[in-house]
């Protein structure tokens, strides 16, 4: 008697659920692997230090407008989709054709600032006493030397 | 020289400590440990006040918080379910169920989003969990992975109104 009542209590949940509104969507292969590709593609600029922001946000458009669309029941919408992806992974190729520079002048600027930082101490052991030496000179510089005891042996 | 050496000694220790500061600050790279997080706010967008009483046939209208700090953009799917009470994930296993919607959501790294969700509750008077995970998209096998974070809520539906 319990289990029947525990399976039709089951069958009266499994019942319910399926009377949620459901509008779940799935992504066709094809759309999902465009859309890994993409991703991928913007996450090795990223790692060139190339700003993404710009294919972020249009990927995000995307996958938005594709969401809007498979609630509204819309027929192409995985088409749609593939379409602005094939569109945004054709200028990836592009960004990342270029971006090889872009990570060569983020690394030479990086070893320069590392190498300017880290000559601080050398140039400090090297040029202070230089510089404390030419600024006590200037400072001295129009002095007049005199003997002890006045201008004595002064023949000028 | 002009200046004590002593003091000379002190001025290069200085020098020292400064140089090895700016290096590790400016030239090596800081990454933390990485993480994704999912949060649930109410209707408003706010923590708390959450629908906890409702009747059937009404909606449930709730609003899911995701943050990317993975140190890279990411693809964030968020499954949503409203299942029996006590029917929920862990941070290991997932639930096994069809979801009533799935949110996607593409972040930059340390950028955030609120998606909206609402579902109709077209279900017999009872007590049940709204539950969201979050899902990642992995680009090397083209598949999305569950990152082991979930939000639930419970809630009781009650007799339709009228």
């Amino acid at each position: 008697m319990r289990v029947s009542v525990s399976l039709v209590a089951l069958v009266a949940f499994l019942l319910a659920s399926a009377m949620l509104v459901v509008h779940a969507h799935a992504l066709s292969n094809e759309a999902l692997g465009i859309m890994s590709d993409v991703l991928g593609k913007i996450q090795l600029l990223e790692s060139r230090k190339v700003n993404v922001s710009d294919y972020v946000r249009v990927l995000d458009e995307a996958v938005r407008e594709y969401q809007v669309c498979a609630r509204s029941d819309g027929q192409s919408c995985d088409e749609e989709l593939i379409g602005k992806l094939q569109a945004l992974s054709g200028e990836l190729d592009k960004a990342i054709a270029g971006s090889e520079s872009t990570y060569y002048v983020y690394i030479a600027r990086k070893v320069a600032v590392g190498a300017a930082l880290a000559s601080i101490p050398i140039a400090t052991y090297v040029l202070l006493p230089w510089l404390i030496s030419y600024a006590w000179l200037k400072t001295k510089a129009k002095w007049i030397m005199l003997p002890r005891g006045g201008r004595k042996n002064d023949n000028r | 020289m002009i200046i004590d050496e002593e003091v000379f000694a002190v001025i290069i220790a200085i020098a020292i400590v400064t140089s090895a500061l700016g290096v590790s600050l400016s030239v090596l790279p800081r990454r933390g440990e990485p993480f994704e997080a999912i949060g649930l706010l109410n209707e408003k967008g706010l923590i708390g006040d959450y629908p906890s009483v409702l009747p059937a046939n009404s909606t449930l209208r709730l609003n899911i918080y995701v943050y990317n700090h993975n140190g890279k953009a990411e693809l964030f799917m968020v499954k949503t379910f409203i299942v029996e009470r006590g029917i929920l994930p862990s941070n290991t296993t997932w639930l096994n169920t069809t979801p009533v919607d799935t949110l996607l959501v593409v972040l930059p790294d340390q950028g955030n989003s609120t998606l909206p969700f609402e579902a109709r509750l077209s279900v017999p008077p009872g007590q049940y969990a709204f539950v969201a995970e979050l899902w990642r998209l992995e680009p090397t096998n083209s598949s999305f992975i569950y990152t082991g974070r979930w939000v639930h809520l419970y809630f009781n539906v009650t007799a339709p109104l009228g």
